[in-house]
């Protein structure tokens, strides 16, 4: 048979075949046997998820005490990346593993600070699920759902987790989540819903805070998407790029938003310290947040779509380099040059020993001037830390040494 | 050198041009998926009745004629149920169920094969069947099906897939390559090696030798070379 004949043939079976293979025998199945089962298989997944959801909203009947005053302070909190207390999860095997109904785990927690969940102290490895309602109070606490989102939830801040398999999904009552996501190749890895409108992203750096219905998100890499919070699929919305800030209000999203693009204008990124390696640095800067206004001051009243008396304007960092001193500035570059290190050896089957020390010259209100490593870093970490440590101001002039010391155990299993 | 292809050649391999385009959407299939994902019992059944049969069909087509093909259809349509939430919308419906199907598919080829089989256990054919269902189709068409299913399954799996999903469901390769988790170049590649060896494995099988002879006489008849 020639190669032109075989090839005929085939497409005329191939033909043939498209109208009957497997066409009758599908008509011909026992529908019956298959709907029986499917259905009772079906009712019985329903009646799981009802009583997951039943354990849920029991556990929501915890009452609240932080006024929003108090969550307005909170959120004016100096920034004290890398301030951990407790023992680091490295290698601690405390911390509860992602899985699809796992929201992850409290990572760390604030020097001062207290996580709740559902209204009782959890310590850190605590494991976050479905309907959890998270409090931050006095302090920053971290989570982390190992490899594909960490989040800072800061001090007096409010969280409840509606959504974990795929995509996590927390409906934020009131205060600042801050997270860095790692990027999926498709879909939402993460989204902060405000009431009804949602900020979903792919993966990204983004910081979202609420007072009342105002909210404010701050990007600082990648894109979101925003938009009403849909019942299915992606957020259909607004697509905004990094970087920006932007205001609305959660009763009217679309109708209320400013972006502005205005790198002054852009709150820098925290350094989202997990206590394990983080999935990607990011762009990592050190400052001071300026005061958000109390909510029920005149400013909260205004609507956003008049810019002038723009609510918690994060004003420190027009002017980064002109941040509020940091007394723990030496704790934080130190966390941030482990990040990074973290990052470039995450998928390498070593342990990487880094030791190493920062000195840095500093102005006399405490910037920094210059810095370098002794022994070097690699060019790519020194990239990577350079914006933090040229954010950075200490409480001083003069120079300070950093020593950074820690292991990055392999990422092999 | 065996085994190496020019890209030129690999890009153009087509094979038929699908005759039948992969299945339209059933009306308000949105709105439907968005109850169902609520827990929506009408709206999931309205989906199922919509697609149980196309779901049949591919199981039926990457399986052959086997005596758990409603077990497997009944997961593939649990899977689905479990996983709608996850569906995002920024594929096809239709290409969603095709990739949970496929899954599925091959979760149950991998249990199988872990399991022990019993020599006198033979695979149903429902064709076959004495539960009323006349053969109202000739012998000899149901002779050549059954020869082009014992070609497909000598396919290596992932062939098979992508050849079946393109050549008989009339997916686009750009959406086998979701489906399967693979390049577009990667699915075409395997659509031309698939032919290539159909093409060959077609002399060597009796029930068809003599029916590709009746094709290219038909063909003839039909004017083309």
């Amino acid at each position: 048979m020639s190669k032109q004949t075989g090839s005929k043939a085939l497409d005329d079976l191939v033909r043939e075949s498209r109208q009957h293979l497997g066409t009758r025998e599908a008509g011909a199945l026992d529908w019956d046997r298959v709907e029986r089962g499917l259905f009772a298989r079906i009712q019985s997944e329903q009646t799981r998820e009802r009583r997951e959801m039943i354990a849920a909203r029991s556990r929501h009947r915890v009452a609240w005490g932080a006024g929003a005053a108090a969550l307005a302070v909170a959120a004016a909190v100096a920034l004290v990346v890398g301030k951990t207390r407790g023992p680091s999860l490295n290698g601690g095997g405390e911390r509860a593993t992602a899985n699809d109904d796992a929201a992850g785990a409290v990572a760390s927690i604030g020097q001062d600070a207290t996580a709740m969940v559902n209204g009782k102290s959890a310590a850190i490895g605590a494991p976050l699920r479905l309907g959890d309602e998270v409090d931050a109070r006095g302090g920053r606490v971290t989570f982390d759902r190992p490899g594909k989102v960490s989040w800072i939830l800061e001090s007096g801040s409010r969280t409840t987790v509606t959504h974990v398999q795929g995509a996590l999904v927390l409906a934020l009552q009131a205060g600042t989540v801050e997270a860095q996501v790692v990027p999926v190749a498709s879909g939402e890895a993460f989204a902060v819903d405000v009431d009804g409108a949602r900020i979903a992203v792919h993966g990204t750096h983004l910081r979202v805070a609420r007072a009342m219905d105002h909210v404010t998100v701050d990007l600082t890499e990648g894109v979101i998407s925003l938009g009403e919070a849909p019942r299915v699929g992606s957020t259909i919305g607004t697509l905004i790029t990094a970087p920006a800030h932007a205001e609305f209000t959660s009763a009217d999203p679309k109708g209320s938003l400013i972006v502005t693009h205005d790198p002054g204008a852009i709150r820098p990124a925290l350094a989202i310290d997990t206590g394990v390696a983080a999935s990607r640095p990011a762009l990592i800067a050190l400052g001071a947040a300026a005061p958000h206004p109390k909510p029920d001051s005149p400013a909260e009243a205004r609507s956003p779509l008049v810019p002038a008396p723009r609510p918690a304007p994060p004003t420190p960092v027009a002017a980064p380099q002109m941040a509020a001193a940091d007394p723990n500035a030496a704790d934080a570059l130190s966390s941030v040059v482990r990040t990074c290190f973290a990052d470039r050896t995450s998928t390498q089957d070593v342990t990487v020993e880094v030791k190493t020390k920062l000195h840095v010259e500093l102005d006399a209100d405490g910037n920094v001037r210059s810095a370098r490593f002794e022994p070097p870093v690699p060019p790519d970490v020194n990239a990577c830390a350079a914006p933090a440590i040229y954010h950075a101001r200490f409480t001083h002039g003069g120079s300070a040494d950093v020593n950074v010391a820690f292991k990055v155990p392999s990422s092999a299993p | 050198m065996p085994g190496v292809l020019p890209l030129a050649t690999i890009v153009s391999v087509q094979g038929l041009a699908p005759a039948r385009p992969v299945k339209p959407r059933l009306p308000g299939e949105d709105k439907l998926i968005a109850r169902a994902v609520t827990g929506d019992a009408d709206a999931f059944r309205r989906l199922y009745d919509g697609h149980r049969v196309d779901v049949a069909r591919l199981v039926y087509r990457m399986l052959g004629a086997r005596s758990d093909l409603e077990d497997v259809v009944q997961e593939v349509f649990v899977q689905v149920y479990k996983s709608l939430k996850d569906f995002r919308g920024q594929s096809k419906f239709s290409t969603w169920l095709h990739r949970v199907t496929v899954n599925v598919v091959l979760m149950h080829r991998r249990a199988a094969r872990s399991r022990p089989m019993f020599a006198d256990e033979p695979p149903a054919d429902p064709a076959l069947r004495s539960d009323g269902i006349a053969p109202d189709e000739d012998a000899e068409r149901r002779e050549r099906m059954r020869a082009f299913e014992r070609l497909l399954s000598k396919l290596a799996e992932k062939k098979r897939i992508v050849f079946i999903l393109h050549e008989l469901e009339g997916v686009p390769p750009s959406e086998i390559a979701k489906i399967v988790g693979a390049p577009v170049l990667t699915v075409r590649t395997r659509l031309f090696y698939a032919r290539r060896e159909l093409e060959a494995m077609l002399a060597e099988e009796p029930a068809l030798a003599g029916i590709q002879l009746g094709f290219s006489k038909a063909s003839s008849v039909g004017g083309e070379p």
